[in-house]
């Protein structure tokens, strides 16, 4: 508390040191600016986080341990003050980050009973979701193996989109001087919302049928990716792609539950694209 | 104000150094590992037992070959994937499952295609155990069973048929609405997903609330 309040009253008196220099640069600021008073302390808006714990030295059960945070004194979303947290107050508190605006999806994690990626996750002062109040609930990825606190591991996840070989395969390869694989507009448009995919993981990780058979169902995720390569007009093993996911775990586990699409943190469809992969495999 | 949230910082700090007291003495009752993680250096948070002040600095020791709880993908991992299933490897780890049905906030959609799995259930096992009945009580006597809940008191026969309606409506109904999705993937978006959950449990609400009548 001491730490908290210092600090505060040291960024106010810094706040009031920057408005006098300001002042003296110029004359006529100086009327106004010698006139206005310090801001006022603003009333603290304290909100707790309740963060999933588990360290793998301590030989302990996870527990949730709870954290508050002065709103005023943080950023917007929840990864910033996650990044508090770990600066401030304690600094074995363990998740992954990285780019801070959605585009690496490594803050892929539990917030209020859904998944999503911290960084593009607003503090709900009201609280939200599974929780009440001024607390909000932090777990990592739901049903994963956690190597610590919210990092879970995501071996198996990228392994699985490894298995589906996410990348471009043709029969004859490039001919002479051929420099890309051309594509039409129009085809070109069929991977839009497939390709931005980042694979955070949070729709695989959404999904009932994922939690129950991780091992042998590929989820949203993976599927996604596997029609992205089935739908790409300058792919020449679409069929083989097909057959290898016409199987009773990997595809159709998927029973349309479609958790997947509610949280993608970037608004893609991973329940209309296995959709479309089960409606090819039935028109085959 | 600031009193007040002084007094909350208060509480929780009394309740971070409870933990660390159980902790510690989790620790205490555990036998000690064998050698200090060679990363920590701390003495007080990491569980190991060096003697190190907070100022002084740790003595370097080269880091030893561990077992890494983490998969790190390579030529390797991927022959270990075919090997070994992966949850059973995991789970020799002893690594935790992180929380999953109890923490989640299932959307609309989810608890309609949840409640779908139920009435199935509900209907197999129904269904089942007229069956027994008519083999255990002989030749209609599941018949007889049925027409008598239905000819008892008003109350109980209506709920009784509300019992038997519901599920066989709304597992019907869901059942057509997937049909329905499997023809046309186009129709599965956020916002119609949800309207076609509201619709699918009002309709056979409404549908098994008549059935009650008949």
């Amino acid at each position: 508390m001491l730490g908290l309040s210092s600090v505060r009253q040291s960024m106010s008196r810094s706040v009031v040191s920057v408005n006098i220099a300001r002042a003296l640069s110029t004359a006529e600021s100086l009327k106004v600016s010698v006139t206005t008073t310090p801001p006022a302390q603003k009333e603290e808006r304290i909100k707790y986080f309740k963060i999933y714990r588990w360290d793998p030295d301590h030989r302990q059960k996870p527990y949730l341990a709870t954290y508050p945070v002065d709103l005023n004194d943080c950023g917007p979303m929840v990864l910033d003050a996650l990044i508090k947290i770990k600066s401030e107050q304690d600094p074995t508190l363990t998740f992954r980050r990285s780019c801070r605006e959605g585009i690496c999806g490594s803050c892929a994690m539990n917030i209020n009973g859904r998944n999503t990626l911290a960084c593009l996750c607003y503090i709900d002062p009201k609280g939200g979701g599974k929780s009440s109040g001024d607390v909000t609930k932090i777990y990592p990825l739901p049903h994963m193996y956690v190597v610590k606190d919210l990092v879970p591991d995501m071996g198996n996840f990228y392994e699985q989109y490894r298995s589906i070989e996410p990348w471009l395969q043709t029969k004859d390869g490039k001919a002479e001087g051929q420099a890309e694989f051309l594509q039409t507009r129009e085809d070109r448009a069929k991977l839009d919302g497939m390709y931005e995919c980042i694979l955070c993981a949070c729709c695989s990780t959404a999904c009932p049928s994922y939690w129950w058979n991780a091992d042998k169902y590929l989820g949203p995720a993976v599927l996604m990716q596997a029609y992205r390569w089935i739908e790409d007009s300058r792919d020449d093993f679409k069929d083989k792609r097909l057959a290898e996911l016409d199987d009773a775990f990997k595809l159709y586990r998927c029973h349309t539950i479609m958790n997947c699409t509610k949280v993608c943190p970037k608004h893609l469809n991973p329940g209309k694209a296995i959709a479309h992969i089960k409606k090819r495999l039935a028109e085959k | 104000m600031l009193r007040t949230t002084s007094s909350a910082l208060a509480r929780f700090a009394r309740r971070q150094l409870s933990v660390n007291i159980t902790a510690s003495a989790a620790a205490a009752a555990l036998p000690p590992p064998s050698s200090p993680p060679s990363y920590c250096g701390c003495g007080n948070g990491c569980g190991c037992r060096s003697k190190l002040s907070a100022g002084s600095v740790a003595p370097f020791s080269p880091p030893q070959q561990q077992i890494r709880s983490m998969t790190i993908l390579s030529k390797e991992s991927k022959e270990e994937f075919k090997k070994e299933n992966y949850s059973s490897r995991m789970a020799a780890k002893g690594q935790p499952v992180s929380p999953h049905v109890t923490i989640y906030a299932f959307p609309a959609c989810a608890l309609s295609s949840i409640t779908t799995r139920i009435t199935g259930c509900a209907l197999s096992f129904g269904s089942a155990g007229l069956g027994m009945v008519e083999i255990l009580g002989g030749n209609g006597a599941a018949l007889d069973l049925m027409s008598t809940l239905g000819s008892a008191n008003l109350a109980f026969a209506s709920c009784a048929k509300f019992v038997v309606a519901f599920p066989l409506v709304y597992h019907s109904l869901g059942g057509i609405r997937h049909l329905i999705w499997d023809n046309n993937p186009e129709m599965l978006s956020n916002v119609d997903v949800e309207k076609a959950s509201y619709v699918l449990v009002g309709t056979s609400l409404l549908l098994s609330g008549a059935a009650v009548f008949v």
